[in-house]
């Protein structure tokens, strides 16, 4: 009874409905742009950003962005490609598992998604001393209670929409961009503009580093493909590509901001809140608590949708046996794997007591970015492999691919490189994260069939029945 | 090779059998589409309030799109896979509202039980 015949289309808002729902609405290349930048957006990544202006300074900082970006505009190409062929909300993982195989999925896709966890623990005392500057607690409890307190909201099934999304992404944007607007006038105004920005060139390496780190402030941005299973396939590749621009103009604006802070603390200087000082030099205690609230707000926003994503995927996990079985539980009435985000909540908990102790501040962001380098590396390498693989492209084209995915890792080479005193901490980060992916990969087995259900076969019907 | 209607009722028949399972979805209204890409064959089912209250190919809108290979459907609907191996590992896509994926996933993981 099976028929080649038109596939139904699927429901939008202003269709009407069969029965009690509603259909959703579509989320539109502006909705998916402020989710693509604001999971890129983390408050992490301004002292990321900081850390790179530091290094290299002035306007060479800015060009680090630039080339950041245009790598990343290359790849929103790349990643446009990747989603049109499979259209998932598993993204990388269903990307690179097609185009190679499950294991090296498991293996190569993992350690990106670990960092992410690992920033989590970073973000979360970022925004504890954003709540201490608003409030007499002390840091590490306000990271406690922003985990715990984001778990319970997603414990409860409650998901940031689109709207609530893109007012923080926007508003953080303005608010930070403004204050970087305002520093360099100050600058301006004490006729120190130029030296600010206008510094001694950096070495080679130290460049080639700052261009990988830069690939950090980007990571996240590639998501916007997890939205390909309710947006059209135009809609996600606009957003890509508007994701990078937006955040390259966040970024290099801000980072002249950050070069004509007035005094900008010397290196390892532990936990340093880039925004709360840009802040301050523009006003009084009102704009510090604006911005750390925005930052805040920013921040839920992002680790809420994250928490829930990685939920589910530990949870398909756990029911594959590549993560322990207990983690495969739902919840039928909230349809949330709580298990799943209880186990992360332990972790991120773990994680951000590792960053404290530990400082690993500057080892966590490096770390990230030698992951998003690499993996990035991969999906540029994946795109040029069935299915995804345009036949009609041109071998010149299939060669570019190869040096991009070369020059990615010689960027994560150099972040290594130049890590410095961090460089031990770095790797020893990396070296967990891959042999845990490694040991998910290994778990990772063929597909697992059991015996099919014992139903007797009913009579069948030619036209729509009713069961 | 199995038909995916006869599979599909196969699945229902199943599903229908467990009460507390149906109980637990009542007010969900869904309608979806399988799609195997491979034969290019396609099945619809309209659920109501928790039941699926028909079955066949004759329906112009649709909740949710599924699709993925014969095989991989059949498995699925046969219950001998769970449709997250497929869907995290890219063989399997959806179109639609998460929330139906998460409600048909759960379904399914309660009746293929891992």
């Amino acid at each position: 009874m099976t028929t080649q015949q038109k596939i139904p289309k699927l429901k939008t808002a202003g269709t009407a409905a069969a029965g009690r729902r509603r259909p959703q609405r579509q989320p539109g290349v502006g909705a998916l742009l402020a989710a693509g930048s604001g999971t890129a957006m983390a408050s992490v990544c301004a002292i990321g950003l900081f850390h790179i202006e530091r290094l290299v300074g002035g306007l060479w900082s800015v060009a680090a962005v630039c080339i950041g970006g245009a790598i990343c505009a290359v790849l929103a190409r790349i990643f446009g490609r990747l989603s049109n062929v499979i259209p998932s909300g598993a993204a990388l993982l269903a990307f690179v598992s097609r185009g190679l195989n499950r294991r090296l999925g498991v293996a190569l896709v993992s350690p990106y998604l670990l960092m992410m966890l690992f920033l989590v623990g970073f973000e979360a005392l970022i925004v504890g001393a954003l709540i201490a500057r608003m409030a007499p607690i002390p840091t590490p409890v306000g990271a406690l209670l922003f985990l715990v307190g984001t778990w319970l909201v997603c414990r409860s099934g409650l998901q940031i929409g689109y709207r609530a999304q893109a007012f923080s992404t926007w508003t953080l944007f303005i608010a930070l961009v403004g204050l970087s607007i305002m520093a360099m006038f100050h600058a301006a105004d004490q006729g120190e503009l130029s030296s600010r920005l206008l510094t001694q060139a950096p070495s080679l390496s130290s460049f080639i580093a700052a261009v990988g780190q830069a690939l950090f402030l980007f990571m996240g941005f590639e998501l916007v493909t997890s939205h390909a299973e309710v947006a059209t396939k135009q809609a996600v590749s606009k957003a890509l590509w508007g994701s990078v621009i937006v955040l390259t103009l966040f970024y290099g604006t801000v980072s002249l901001g950050f070069s004509c802070l007035d005094n900008p603390p010397a290196q390892g200087h532990g936990l340093y809140v880039p925004q709360l000082a840009i802040a301050e030099q523009a006003g009084g205690q009102g704009v510090i608590v604006m911005v750390a609230l925005i930052c805040v707000l920013a921040s839920f926003s992002s680790f809420n949708g994250a928490l829930l994503a990685l939920s589910r995927f530990s949870y398909a996990l756990a029911v594959q046996g590549v993560l322990p079985r207990p983690l495969a539980k739902m919840d039928p009435r909230t349809l949330t794997a709580r298990a799943a985000l209880a186990a992360l909540l332990g972790l991120a908990l773990a994680f951000t007591l590792l960053v404290y102790f530990f400082s690993l501040y500057e080892a966590s962001i490096f770390s990230a970015a030698i992951s998003a380098a690499l993996v990035y590396a991969v999906a540029t390498l994946t795109a040029e492999r069935p299915p995804f693989r345009a036949t009609e492209r041109l071998g010149i084209r299939r060669v570019a691919s190869l040096l991009l995915a070369l020059g990615l890792i010689a960027l994560a080479i150099g972040v290594i490189v130049d890590a410095g005193e961090d460089r031990i901490s770095t790797i020893l980060l990396l070296i967990c994260a891959y042999a845990a992916a490694l040991y998910a990969a290994w778990r990772t087995g063929r597909t697992h069939k059991k015996a099919p259900i014992n139903v007797p076969t009913p009579s069948l019907k030619k036209t729509m029945a009713s069961p | 090779m199995t038909p995916l209607p006869e599979a599909l009722e196969k699945f229902v028949k199943a599903y229908h059998g467990n009460q507390n399972l149906v109980n637990e979805q009542a007010g969900w209204d869904c309608a979806i589409v399988l799609v195997a890409s491979d034969s290019k064959e396609s099945v619809a089912l309209q659920i109501e309030n928790g039941r699926v209250d028909k079955i066949g190919t004759e329906l112009e809108e649709v909740d949710l799109v599924i699709t993925s290979n014969h095989e991989v459907l059949l498995d699925i609907l046969e219950l001998r896979r769970d449709p997250n191996e497929p869907y995290m590992f890219g063989e399997l896509t959806i179109q639609g509202p998460e929330d139906h994926f998460m409600r048909l996933d759960y379904v399914m993981t309660v009746l293929c039980p891992v």
